[in-house]
């Protein structure tokens, strides 16, 4: 396990919902290790932030991914298909975070090679919990690949 | 007696639509046979009536019987006849004999007179007359005796020489005739003495007689008399032997002039016929007459048979010594009786029984017969009422119903298939089934057999339609016979089809809109709890209440809204059906209600479980909300006790989930399982009265059906069937 606290988590988080891109924000700032949240309200948007295309200057940085399946012009499973068929981008872990139990979603997700679903509870504390846990494993034990070179 | 054929079954009409002659069909093969069997029928129907070879058989027998009779009768007749002419000659043979004896007697006496010298006295012929021995060695004789002839002059003479001896001698009765015929002598004297001295001249019979035997030096007999002796005066005659002195006696004249007297003998007829007859001959009836004069009747009158004639009479004239003399001999009774002979009776019976029998066997075997196809015509008539039902039935079928022969050329097809296919049956029958049914099943009906198989049809109008099709092989004599039966589901496969893109739309509405619901409500909730969380100190009591139900409600929206997404995915197939042991499963499901478990302490109990083929998610979600009940609705006063297990049954199997909980009321075992259906409120116990209805979705989803039985407050049991899979039950 390595610990670098030097730099700051960055996690994008894919979501169109505002009031869901509040909650989840909120969630994160009591989060114990340090992070930072960028927001794409699209996939399309997703996508440039990631590869720094059309007028987006390029995340230097992106750990994580949380990613919403529902979203407006390129929904989340075309959003993560685009980035494990890109090679600059398959490294990173993609989170899907989703307010469907389908399983079909659950599978399709994995099946794109999402690193994990999780389902958004509907309760706002168990949803501070679910970021806290998220937090802990991914951010805390989990060795990203971005942070290890 | 004779029956009216009922005619042979017609089974144009059964097989076939509307045969067409010229086709070379299974039809026509079957007129023809019904044809060839009706003049069978009526055949057989002919034999068993009586014809006239049976008649004529029978007549012949008959008169057979009837000629014997008549023959074997006749002769019998005649033998009886002859034997009754027999006996009628016999019995005039033996009075002609004794007459003749007699005469031989009298003519003894004409000898011992002659040795006498033609002088004789009473004891001379007393002497004669013993040594004859008249009763002994003749019977029937009355007396014998002498005449003497006397001219008037020799009267006096002749009394005075016969008074010598007899004393009280003379001549009687007086006649106006001048010659005298006195009897002189007559033996046996005691009981004749009473014609001593009688004048044979006084009566005419006797005085006829006498003179006859004079002229003519014969033997004569006199008409019918009766003797004096005769107390009875019963009738009798006497026989006269003349006798002459020497000297020529030719002549009438001669005869006159030497005649001296007559040797006589008397007869009462009664007493000569009964010396002469034995009693034997009391079976005839006799009766003897001189002319008019009856000289003897025995047993006449018995003779007459009730029809006042005799069976036999036969009448026989002898001319004896002058007289004629008539027997009348008829048959008695009692002569019928004797000689009657049974024979002719005996054939005519035992041929009229021959006949009588004989009959009875024609009649017995035409009955048979008739029997026979008064059977075969009722057999017929069921035989032909179930045609006519069978064939009510295939004519009136929905379903098509199409046979053939094994390389699938088509024999019949019923007015179903007609409907269906839009050929005519006449059109249809001899083409091959690929006309309707197109490969591949169309190519190889007889490879096809089995269960009901969707395919492809074609009809007239080269429409393709969906139908439900089965071959099989109809087992029949000389042959196989292939049979194919069609539904035309094209409209049911429309239907069908329609609903099931329905219900998915349907599902697919109900997911879209549980899956969108959530997403605002997730928000509701949410901003509420934070506005609680860091506005609550700065609001009053009565803001914070409003936010508090706010939150409550959404929440509770959250849960229906999930439980209904849960439901409506309840009949979703995903995953498919597999075989999964179900054991198994439910230890996974024991595993996710875990917690609940522990924290009440429930003690699950699993029997043996079978492997089954069902969704298995489902399958582990039906047995998650049962067991999740269990543990939920627990009585509070006892440890929970639950009881998985499986009983097998010929096409399915039966889980029950049991346990000791509070229990349900019998009037709510069908409502439980209704959506939202609630038995508690929300404070006793969480829940949106969802899961059951889940759990009765998914059981119907994989054909089987759910059910309860529960007594208050002791505990229930939830029992759900898990059909087996075909080829299960089958080893089953």
């Amino acid at each position: 396990m390595i610990k670098d606290n030097v730099r700051l988590i960055e996690i994008l988080l894919v979501e169109d919902n505002p009031g869901d891109v509040f909650l989840t924000k909120k969630a994160f700032e009591r989060a114990k290790v340090a992070n930072h949240l960028r927001v794409a309200t699209d996939g399309e948007m997703a996508l440039n932030i990631l590869r720094g295309e059309n007028g987006c200057p390029p995340a230097e940085i992106v750990d994580i991914v949380l990613l919403d399946i529902n979203l407006p012009k390129l929904d989340g499973k075309q959003v993560l298909e685009a980035m494990k068929q890109d090679p600059a981008l398959r490294h990173i872990p993609v989170v899907v975070l989703s307010s469907s139990k389908a399983e079909k979603d659950v599978l399709q997700s994995y099946d794109l090679q999402a690193s994990g679903y999780v389902i958004k509870p509907l309760d706002f504390d168990q949803f501070v919990d679910v970021v806290a846990a998220i937090e802990e494993f991914w951010f805390s034990i989990v060795a990203l690949p971005s942070r290890v070179a | 007696m004779f029956l009216r054929p009922q005619g042979p079954v017609d089974l144009r009409g059964v097989m076939t639509g509307s045969p067409d002659p010229g086709a070379p069909s299974a039809g026509n093969r079957l007129f023809e046979e019904a044809q060839s069997l009706a003049k069978e029928h009526d055949r057989i129907l002919h034999a068993g009536r009586l014809h006239w070879f049976h008649w004529s058989i029978i007549g012949a027998s008959l008169v057979l019987t009837i000629v014997a009779w008549y023959l074997v009768q006749t002769q019998v007749d005649e033998r009886v006849g002859n034997q009754f002419d027999q006996e009628a000659r016999q019995v005039v043979e033996l009075v002609s004999e004794r007459m003749r004896k007699y005469e031989d007697a009298l003519w003894g006496g004409l000898a011992a007179i002659h040795a006498q010298g033609d002088e004789i006295d009473h004891r001379e012929w007393k002497r004669f007359s013993e040594t004859l021995k008249i009763e002994k060695k003749y019977p029937g004789i009355n007396g014998i005796g002498v005449i003497y002839h006397l001219k008037p002059g020799e009267v006096a003479a002749f009394l005075a020489k016969q008074r010598i001896e007899r004393p009280g001698f003379s001549i009687f009765p007086s006649h106006g005739h001048n010659e005298f015929f006195p009897i002189t002598y007559t033996e046996p004297v005691d009981v004749n003495e009473a014609a001593i001295g009688l004048d044979m001249a006084h009566e005419t019979n006797r005085y006829t007689a006498a003179r006859k035997a004079r002229d003519t030096g014969e033997t004569q007999a006199t008409g019918p008399i009766t003797l004096v002796q005769d107390a009875g005066g019963t009738p009798g005659f006497q026989l006269y032997v003349p006798f002459y002195s020497d000297g020529p006696h030719e002549t009438v004249e001669a005869r006159r002039r030497n005649f001296i007297g007559i040797v006589y003998g008397a007869f009462i007829f009664k007493n000569l016929m009964h010396g002469t007859l034995d009693s034997d001959r009391r079976n005839v009836g006799i009766r003897i007459t001189d002319g008019d004069d009856v000289l003897y009747n025995e047993n006449y009158a018995e003779a007459m048979n009730r029809y006042g004639r005799p069976r036999f009479a036969k009448t026989i004239s002898i001319r004896e010594f002058g007289r004629t003399w008539d027997f009348e001999i008829l048959s008695k009774e009692s002569f019928d009786n004797i000689s009657s002979n049974q024979l002719p009776w005996l054939i005519l019976i035992g041929g009229g029984i021959i006949d009588a029998l004989l009959l009875a066997l024609f009649i017995f075997l035409a009955r048979s017969n008739r029997q026979a196809v008064e059977f075969a015509d009722k057999m017929n008539e069921q035989f032909q009422a179930r045609t006519i039902r069978l064939s009510a039935i295939i004519e009136n079928a929905r379903s098509g119903l199409i046979t053939m022969d094994e390389d699938g050329l088509i024999e019949s097809i019923n007015p179903a298939c007609e409907r269906i296919f839009g050929y005519t049956a006449a059109e249809a029958i001899g083409r091959n089934i690929r006309l309707f049914i197109p490969a591949p099943y169309g190519d190889d009906p007889d490879q096809n057999q089995g269960f009901a198989v969707r395919a492809e049809g074609r009809t007239k109008s080269g429409e393709t339609i969906l139908l439900e099709l089965a071959f099989s092989e109809i087992p029949v004599a000389g042959g196989r016979l292939l049979s194919a039966i069609v539904r035309d589901i094209t409209e049911q496969d429309k239907a069908e089809t329609e609903i099931i893109r329905k219900n998915l739309e349907l599902e697919r509405f109900a997911y879209v809109a549980s899956h969108d619901l959530q997403e605002p409500l997730r928000m509701v909730s949410s901003f509420t709890e934070l506005l609680q969380a860091e506005y609550g100190d700065s609001l009053d009591d009565q803001a914070r209440q409003y936010m508090e139900w706010t939150v409550q409600s959404s929440r509770r929206m959250q849960n229906l809204i999930a439980d209904l997404l849960e439901y409506s995915m309840a009949s979703s197939d995903e995953g498919g059906f597999s075989d999964f042991d179900s054991g198994e499963q439910i230890a996974a499901v024991l595993d996710n209600l875990g917690n609940a478990m522990k924290e009440s302490g429930a003690k699950i109990k699993v029997g043996n479980l079978p492997v089954i083929y069902v969704n298995p998610l489902r399958f582990g979600r039906l047995l998650q909300n049962l067991v999740g009940n269990a543990i939920k609705y627990r009585a509070h006063d006892r440890v929970p006790e639950i009881t998985i297990n499986a009983q097998e049954g010929d096409r399915e199997w039966v889980f029950s989930v049991c346990d000791n909980g509070l229990g349900i009321r019998p009037e709510y075992f069908d409502q439980i399982f209704v959506i939202f259906k609630r038995l508690h409120n929300k404070e006793e116990y969480s829940g949106t009265g969802i899961g059951l209805s889940i759990c009765r979705k998914i059981v119907e989803n994989f054909g089987g059906r759910i059910w309860v039985e529960s007594e208050p407050d002791r505990g229930s049991k939830f029992f759900f069937s898990v059909p087996k899979r075909q080829k299960d039950r089958d080893a089953a």
